[in-house]
């Protein structure tokens, strides 16, 4: 391999000191709560699973009249306790069950630092009027949790995904006790739009048997997690491990998972990898199990693909027959079962079979009652609209999977791509703050019409925003997605909510035509990772994806959970950060801007087909199979900008964000102070993009147009290094990016 | 031309021309209207609709023109193209005009006589049995019994 082959890691060399390693391996779950259709409380959960007792009844909460299915597991609002009820039964139920979690881990005698226990929460179509980022502010403001507070909003894979980001910030160390799960609870709008897509079945939920079909449900679980070593040291026994987790995107369609099931397959290896198991080790998958006909045989194909030989004998059962589906709730409120069943030497049964599909798994333990069977090892599947798949593996107290040591993975900023419709393109870099001479550098314009080779009909104007930003980025970084490296490619967006066109076309469906008749392909669209979904397949990027959100400004957040990713785990080589705004029709134009806004990273790839080495300033996506496609220069006459560090820290703790990511660079301290063009060194944000009032006028897509302008910039000369800050009020995070240093260009 | 032909000929016309409205700006279907030619294919490579629009495409036609369609009327006969829309809208047209439903419409008779555009969501759904209701709402079983090329996904979703 010549000189102009080596990866960034060969050049920079083994003078990486040690810190700049992770160690990798469980996390102790060491509390849990749980509100479901058959009860508030871990001890009804177990009771009726125990029992073999569903919670699937006549839907009361709302007139079900007209509609050909009435039934749903639903939360008997009066098992809450009536002095915690608020209007809001998502923001109810995850109270409840996060306090659960901390009293049974008994946090209140550890003496744990407030802004050391996070809270990761999943959900998929709670509201507030604030934002759904409030419901975690809500429970972390209740619970003393003044950590990082992150909304994962994947749909139905939304507690699932929580919980695998939950055990990052434990293994990075941004936390010491972190709080996951999720909470949703449903409305007749969320039940009226599953039953217009014709995915619930009248009978009960029997998930691989007939009749097909899904049955809605509610709740909320959460866990407390701790690294073990510190769960051990105030004498905390571990329920169960996490010890890994994979996340990946079908890149298929809207609603229906990709029937090869190639995208399940993926997160499951992401997970096992991820967890250091191989598919030998696995002694039970608690499915996603919807029971619809799209979802079961898309599935078992997934779990054949990632475990082989091994899924034939293989149990493979879906608590969606006890407890309905949870949506956000369901991966969090399964996975406790699971480890439930685990404590008392069983596995979860599938209730409700009558005779098995075809393409399904060979073993449904389908049982009344929960099957006596030891289990070290079990992956708990999620999948979700948007195709967003999460996949968590669980082990037993005494059986945690082993711990290792990573070595770091160079991450570098390849391109960066912005959508500034509305204002012409030197009035848009303005609003970046980026000075004119950088204009024909920085893309910048309206929105394409279209975009080649990709059918954009049913794109609202979000998905539109981010899908142009994240395809202007991947050219930007000359990157052209083929083949296997598709599948390590993946999109983190931060969204602050959901399409205004969409959110409207729904609303006039149901007002004009009544629930019956509300629009199905608005419904879809109004998950929060709704856009994510649309974009990463049009652009073909099917490697891990999440959607967050912090309310406003999330970019960085994502940027620092991706390049986390790229360092230190194996499944995906690229990832593109997104963010967009869309205005709603009713808001003022003129103080509000729509944008999006994209970065595409890279790190070296453990795998041989991919590498970004760098040649004379270029990214070079080198291939030793001809997978990846021909490379081009990418950061042409310009330098090549790593990522050299990044942090996380609760809201109102920017100084500590930054402090990590300045303590993660390392070298960065021994250069010359940094260039910032003369000010403070910290990019809070431009001027032009703050209005006098001081309201930002793009309020998602704000940091990652910072980025954006700060790649330019560096790329430009301008600068050697950049500090970038944000505190979104939920979560505050910091990046450092810097230029390789000119003498080893 | 007859004037009767003659005047076949115009309705024919303007129920097209609703219908590929329909399709524009209720399934966004990213096109000028009357650039949409009767041939094209609804679903997979023509107008790239999937189980999901099927769902709107039955309520938008009942709408537009107040039809009462049982819930398996859309099959694939009618789904194949633009122009077999048109042709299902004008034979319901002319057969509630002769006092009769034709073959394919039985079903929906009782709800087309209540008047309530709710019967035929609800009252539509009721003789089925457990089996059928996965397809409950729209003609998606049909779609994809019909075994339409790449692009037609069978209408559940997994979430």
């Amino acid at each position: 391999m010549g000189a102009a082959h080596r990866t960034a890691a060969e050049v920079r060399g083994s003078g990486r000191p040690s810190s700049q390693d992770s160690r990798r391996g469980p996390v102790a779950i060491t509390g849990l709560g749980a509100v479901s259709a058959v009860g508030s409380g871990i001890d009804a959960l177990w009771r009726a699973l125990r029992e073999g007792i569903d919670g699937i009844r006549p839907i009361t909460r709302f007139s079900t009249e007209g509609f050909a299915v009435h039934t749903a597991g639903m939360v008997a609002l009066d098992t809450l306790e009536p002095d915690k009820k608020t209007a809001d039964h998502a923001l109810d139920f995850a109270l409840t069950a996060a306090r659960e979690a901390v009293l049974s881990a008994r946090l209140e005698a550890a003496t744990v630092a407030p802004t050391r226990i996070a809270i990761v929460f999943g959900t998929s179509l709670a509201t507030h009027p604030e934002g759904i980022h409030r419901l975690a502010e809500i429970v972390g403001d209740q619970l003393g949790a003044h950590g990082p507070r992150v909304t994962v909003s994947t749909a139905c894979s939304s507690s699932a995904n929580a919980i695998g980001f939950g055990r990052d910030l434990l293994l990075d160390g941004v936390a010491d006790v972190v709080i996951a799960g999720g909470s949703d609870a449903l409305t007749e709008e969320i039940f009226a739009g599953f039953h217009n897509l014709g995915l619930l079945t009248p009978a009960k939920c029997a998930p691989f048997s007939d009749p097909p079909g899904t049955t809605l449900g509610e709740g909320a679980g959460f866990l407390v997690l701790e690294r073990g070593d510190d769960a051990a040291r105030r004498g905390a026994a571990p329920v169960a491990w996490v010890s890994g987790y994979g996340l990946s995107c079908d890149a298929y369609h809207a609603t229906s998972p990709d029937p090869t099931g190639s995208g399940m397959g993926r997160a499951a290896r992401g997970a096992l990898a991820d967890a250091g198991l191989d598919a030998a080790d696995i002694d039970y998958v608690n499915a996603h199990g919807t029971g619809t006909e799209a979802n079961d045989p898309a599935e078992w194909r997934g779990i054949l693909l990632a475990l082989g030989e091994r899924a034939s004998t293989l149990p493979v059962s879906s608590t969606k027959s006890l407890l309905g589906h949870g949506q956000g709730a369901a991966g969090v409120l399964e996975l406790i079962a699971t480890l439930l069943a685990m404590q008392h030497g069983a596995i979860p049964q599938t209730l409700n079979f009558t005779r098995p599909r075809p393409r399904c798994p060979e073993d449904p333990v389908a049982q009344r009652t929960p099957r006596p069977h030891a289990v070290a090892h079990a992956l708990c599947n999620s999948s979700a609209f948007g195709g967003a798949n999460a996949i968590v593996t669980i082990d037993a107290p005494d059986r945690p999977a082993p711990s290792r040591t990573v070595q770091r993975r160079a991450v570098w900023l390849l391109g960066a791509g912005l959508v500034l419709p509305g204002i012409d393109t030197v009035a848009g870099l303005a609003l970046c703050g980026a000075p004119e001479r950088l204009a024909g550098r920085l893309p910048a314009g309206p929105v394409p019409r279209s975009l080649a080779g990709v059918d954009l009909r049913g794109f609202d104007p979000l998905s539109r925003l981010l899908t142009f930003a994240t395809a202007e980025a991947l050219r930007d970084a000359g990157l052209s997605l083929r083949g296997p490296l598709r599948d390590r490619a993946g999109l983190f967006a931060a969204l602050s909510r959901i399409s205004p066109t969409s959110a409207h076309e729904l609303d006039s469906s149901v007002k004009e035509r009544g629930l019956l008749r509300l629009s199905a392909p608005a419904f879809t669209r109004v998950v929060l990772n709704a856009s994510t979904g649309a974009c990463a397949r049009a652009v073909q990027l099917r490697g891990p994806t999440t959607t967050l959100t912090t309310g406003n400004g999330g970019g960085l957040v994502a940027l620092v959970l991706a390049a986390n990713a790229l360092a230190f785990r194996g499944d995906a080589d690229v990832m593109c950060v997104a963010s967009a705004d869309e205005i709603d029709r009713d808001e003022p134009a003129d103080r509000l801007c729509e944008a999006g806004a994209c970065v595409v990273l890279g790190a070296d790839g453990a795998e041989p087909h991919v590498r970004f080495a760098r040649a004379a300033g270029t990214a070079r996506q080198g291939d030793a199979g001809g997978a990846a496609g021909e490379a081009r220069a990418a950061n042409a006459g310009g330098a090549f900008v790593r990522v050299a560090g990044w942090g996380l820290a609760g809201p109102g703790q920017a100084p500590e964000a930054m402090a990590r990511a300045l303590a993660m660079a390392g070298n960065v301290g021994e250069r010359p102070p940094l260039d910032d063009g003369g000010a403070s060194g910290v990019e809070h944000g431009g001027a032009g993009l703050v209005d006098e009032g001081g309201a930002v006028r793009a309020p998602a897509a704000h940091p990652l147009l910072r980025t954006a302008v700060a790649l330019h910039r560096l790329r430009a000369g301008e600068r050697t290094s950049v500090l970038l800050a944000h505190d979104s009020g939920s979560c505050a995070a910091a990046v450092i990016l810097e230029c390789e240093p000119r003498e080893t260009r | 031309m007859t004037p009767d032909l003659q005047s076949y000929v115009t309705h024919r016309e303007a129920v097209l021309d609703r219908v590929r409205t329909l399709l524009v700006e209720r399934l966004h279907v990213e096109r000028e209207p009357d650039t949409i030619d009767p041939d094209t294919p609804l679903f997979g490579t023509g107008l790239g609709l999937d189980s999901v629009d099927a769902v709107e495409l039955v309520v938008s036609l009942e709408d537009t023109f107040g039809l009462q369609l049982p819930d398996d009327a859309l099959g694939r006969r009618v789904m194949r193209t633009v122009g077999k829309l048109v042709d299902m809208v004008l034979s319901y047209e002319a057969a509630v005009a002769a006092g009769t439903l034709p073959e394919g419409f039985e079903a929906s008779a009782e709800g087309a006589g209540s008047g309530e555009p709710e019967a035929v969501g609800g009252g539509g759904t009721e003789g089925l049995t457990a089996g059928e209701s996965e397809g409950v709402r729209a003609g998606t079983t049909n779609v994809a019994a019909a075994g339409e090329p790449e692009g037609v996904e069978v209408g559940n979703a997994e979430q």
